[in-house]
């Protein structure tokens, strides 16, 4: 772990995470940026591994940044932070290739448990955005063949998550290990970034702006 | 329903450059020509001026009435029975029974019918001379001039009767084929129509007879009389195999043609007596075939339900009516050589079948024509009205003219527009009181359920149409149309995504139609217009709600999240965290459209209790019960019982320090029950120290209507919270 750049427009948070991401990988260097713009800056001139991205910016939604960072710097490891929890934020941050979300109003220590969780490979997965993953996959199933289907394990720990089972529960109901479980959470939310990206590749050749050829 | 073997187009002016309402204005003028033709012939005959008939066991015929002013006023009377009758200078002729016959088809040989004219030769003979002389059963010799005519007022009430059965049997034909002039089997309900006009006209000459015409005059007339039933017979029994559905390509109408032709160049001729009787068998045997007919349609329309009312309806009309007339007048005369009923009565029976099949057309829109053909009528008929009321006054009560047609006017105005208003309303007020009842409860249900506007949408429709069942299905319409001729109408979905179906109107009591495809229309112009304008509304109000949502979350949360991460004190750091929550809380309850199923809910309490149970070091137990899981709940309802439901675990956890917490739903349709229960330390029943938390939880649920106890189970070990929420589902 070289670089974290950390885009969070509120000063304390920021500076609390820049001072504290040492603690959770010891050879981390935090740099801060409390905008999208400044986030531009340093992406510009540091290589970084992993970006903690908070959504509401002044200038802009840290979604949007992920989405970029998803396509300019794949290697970077994008994990969103938000205060707020709601399905519809960490849905649409998922998609744009976020590996994993943290929510703020957590003790900072407990953050930084969560944060070590998503980068062993065991990202965190809520009922509402599990079913959300369903429906856009189903959906997607529906209208095309061109992005990677689920596969019917990865189905069915979504529909346990989606039904609020917790991930022990699901290892034990589907007789995995949790951290089975865990590596499936994480093959999902990249096959979601993937099939975005083909989407967006679909709609590109639609739009004439991508040469199929 | 298939018109026969030409589709309809649903324009029902498709390919009309005369008017319908000009058609059945000439169809009246040529009905009306037919009346007056008919009644001229009827009227210019010799008159004695007596109502004969015959009395069993009286020789010769007896007086039932006598005209005044006639040539028999004040010498004959009633009850005076003619023996005979003579000219001055020739042999009496004594009167025989079947002098008085109505109907000169009741002979069932030629022979007989024959005899029957050369009587009539021999009456009509006397009666032209300029006096004749009755010899009366009592004795009495009586000489009487016959007149060369006779008053229009001294017409019996069966020539009137036949001759407006005729018209209006006609004008029902016409007026239909006025709107579908393509369709072949509708031609051949004109045709069949001209035919029973023929039919009426002619015989109204012949009931009128006194004692006798002249025989060219009887066998001109029975020949017109019987064209007009062979053409009935040929495209009557043509309309059956060409509708509802065209039973193939067999020349069905042709084979009947000949063999009408067939029976009509026998009769001409007198070629052979056919065997029980040789005019009246031809009904019965036509009627035979009709019902032949009719079960191969009733084979066609298996399986299609609404073909099938509609075809019963139909052949009820047809078959109905017509069969009855067959039973009641032909069958007597075939098998027992005589008539039981008037001739008005079989005409009578076969009007009812065109008025029927009127009313078929109102319910079932037979011949694919809608509810606006009566809406026609109204106006024809009260022209119409307007010269018959004229007509009459000034040729019985009136004398002058104008006062005459004052007088028509001011009777139609009176008795005429009420009535019709009466039959206007009964046609369209429902559906008009439909739209007036309906539309606020529509708009009502757009502004009031944001994201559920098809759920009111749906509403409004099966409110309005009453139909039988509807389905919702993905594919999209631009607008209301009819499907399978009226048995479906689709209509788009207001978020433009699908469509609806919606089955049999009126609880399937009959089709939809082009009416309620305005209708429907109108309906959804109204809803997409106040969508779009709520839309652009909401859009705004989300437009200022997100920019509150993002003030607050910048302003107000970065420095509740600066007060959580800097506080060195955990009262405060708690404090401060309790009021992000708040404020999380307060933002996505400002979100109306934030509804979601309890089933989500479930889940995402499920989720969030086993974090904190197992933070906890807790054993939880989830139970789900059988609730209806599909029901929404509002995001206010969402925010208090998820508050609610975590206070209660939060104070088990704090208070009780318990093994294990069990979470148990319940419910049905109207409340959504949940009962959590703790094995931890159980406070004494009374003791619970009701602090900010339990009264918040008291007046979270109360601001849901709904309430929250408490109670220790010693005997069970375990303490107890219970939670009520009312939950209406509007579905």
């Amino acid at each position: 772990m070289r670089n974290v750049l950390i885009v969070e427009d509120h000063d304390d948070t920021r500076l609390w995470w820049e001072n504290h991401i040492s603690e959770a990988f010891p050879q981390a260097q935090g740099m801060g940026a409390a905008t999208l713009s400044e986030a531009h800056v340093l992406l510009e001139k540091h290589d970084f591994s992993l970006a903690l991205v908070d959504i509401n910016l002044p200038d802009g939604s840290g979604i949007d940044l992920v989405r970029e960072m998803s396509r300019t710097h794949p290697d970077i490891y994008c994990v969103i932070s938000t205060i707020f929890d709601d399905d519809t934020h960490i849905f649409s941050a998922l998609r744009a290739g976020a590996m994993g979300y943290l929510i703020k109003e957590q003790p900072l220590d407990r953050q930084i448990q969560q944060l070590k969780a998503v980068l062993d490979g065991e990202p965190p997965l809520a009922p509402g955005v599990a079913r959300r993953i369903l429906t856009h996959f189903s959906r997607q199933n529906e209208e095309s063949e061109s992005t990677e289907a689920l596969t019917d394990r990865e189905k069915s720990v979504l529909q346990l998550i989606a039904k609020g089972f917790s991930r022990p529960e699901v290892a034990r109901l589907l007789g995995l290990t949790p951290s089975t479980v865990a590596s499936y959470t994480k093959v999902i939310y990249q096959k979601l970034n993937i099939s975005r990206r083909a989407e967006a590749v679909i709609e590109g050749v639609r739009l004439g702006l991508i040469d199929p050829y | 329903m298939n018109g026969g073997s030409e589709r309809i187009s649903g324009d029902p002016g498709a390919g009309i450059t005369v008017s319908p309402y000009r058609i059945l204005s000439i169809a009246a003028l040529l009905g009306m020509v037919c009346v007056v033709l008919s009644t001229w012939v009827a009227l210019h005959q010799p008159w004695l001026g007596v109502d004969l008939r015959l009395d069993e066991g009286q020789p010769g015929v007896v007086v039932e009435g006598v005209h005044e002013g006639s040539p028999a006023d004040l010498i004959l009377t009633p009850g005076d029975a003619i023996i005979s009758i003579r000219s001055t200078s020739g042999f009496p002729y004594t009167f025989e029974t079947a002098d008085l016959v109505e109907d000169p088809d009741v002979f069932p040989t030629f022979r007989e019918y024959n005899l029957f004219l050369e009587r009539q030769e021999i009456v009509a003979g006397i009666l032209r001379e300029p006096v004749v002389e009755l010899n009366l059963a009592d004795g009495r010799k009586i000489r009487l001039q016959p007149a060369a005519a006779r008053p229009w007022s001294s017409m019996p009430l069966e020539s009137w009767l036949l001759n407006a059965m005729g018209v209006t049997i006609f004008l029902i034909s016409a007026a239909v084929w006025s709107v579908r002039r393509r369709n072949t089997a509708v031609r051949m309900f004109l045709f069949s129509g001209v035919g029973l006009l023929i039919t009426g006209t002619s015989l109204a000459i012949i009931v009128s007879k006194e004692i006798a015409f002249d025989p060219v005059l009887t066998w001109t007339l029975r020949e017109i009389y019987h064209a007009g039933n062979n053409i009935f017979a040929v495209f009557g029994l043509g309309l059956l195999f060409h509708y509802p559905t065209f039973l193939g390509t067999f020349p069905f109408t042709r084979v009947v043609a000949v063999l009408v032709s067939s029976f009509a160049l026998n009769e001409h001729f007198q070629w052979m007596d056919l065997p029980l009787h040789t005019t009246l068998v031809q009904p019965v045997l036509y009627f035979m075939i009709a019902v032949s007919v009719s079960a191969l349609q009733w084979r066609r329309s298996e399986g299609r339900p609404v073909e099938r009312a509609a075809l019963k309806w139909f052949l009820l009309s047809c078959l109905g009516f017509i069969g009855f007339g067959i039973f009641i007048y032909f069958v007597p005369a075939v098998f027992m050589g005589r008539t039981m009923v008037p001739i008005t009565v079989w005409l009578g029976s076969i009007t009812l079948t065109y008025v029927g099949l009127a009313l078929g057309i109102l319910r079932y829109r037979l011949f694919d024509i809608d509810r606006w053909w009566f809406e026609f009528w109204l106006w024809f008929l009260a022209g119409v009205s307007v010269l018959l009321l004229d007509g009459i006054l000034a040729f019985t009560i009136v004398s002058d003219p104008s006062i005459a047609l004052v007088l028509a006017l001011v009777m139609v105005g009176w008795f005429y527009f009420p009535a019709r208003q009466w039959v206007w309303g009964r046609l369209y007020r429902r559906q008009e009181n439909r739209l007036e009842r309906h539309l606020p409860a529509l708009l009502a249900g757009l502004v009031g359920a944001l994201n559920v506007k098809d759920k009111a949408w749906i509403r409004a429709l099966r409110e309005v149409f009453l139909p039988l069942s509807h389905r919702n299905l993905e594919d999209r319409i631009e607008g209301p149309r009819l499907e399978n001729h009226g048995e479906i109408m689709l209509v788009p979905t207001l978020d433009g995504t699908g469509k609806i179906e919606l089955h049999f109107a009126d609880r399937g009591s009959r089709l939809f139609s082009p009416r309620d495809v305005k209708l429907a229309k109108t309906l959804y112009d109204v809803a997409r217009n106040t969508e779009d304008r709520l839309t652009v509304y909401n859009r705004g109000v989300d437009e200022e709600r997100e920019r509150i949502m993002r003030d607050l979350h910048d302003e107000v949360g970065g420095r509740l999240l600066s007060l959580v991460h800097s506080s060195k004190t955990p009262r405060v750091t708690l404090l401060a965290r309790n009021a992000l929550k708040a404020l999380r809380d307060i933002i996505y309850s400002i979100n109306p459209e934030e509804e979601v199923t309890i089933e989500e809910a479930l889940a995402a309490w499920r989720y969030e209790y086993f974090q904190r149970c197992e933070d906890a070091g807790v054993v939880l137990h989830w139970e789900s019960g059988t609730i209806n899981s599909l029901q929404l709940l509002t995001s206010r309802q969402l925010v208090n019982l998820s508050r609610v439901l975590f206070e209660a675990s939060t104070n088990a956890f704090v208070h009780a320090l318990p093994n294990n917490i069990w979470v148990s739903w319940d419910g049905d349709d109207r409340k959504l029950v949940a009962i959590v229960r703790n094995d931890g330390r159980i406070p004494q029943q009374g003791s619970f120290i009701f602090g900010k938390g339990i009264r918040n939880m008291e007046r979270r649920m109360g601001e849901l209507g709904g309430w929250c106890s408490w109670e220790a189970l010693p005997d069970e070990g375990v303490f107890e919270v219970r939670l009520s929420l009312p939950v209406a589902d509007d579905y």
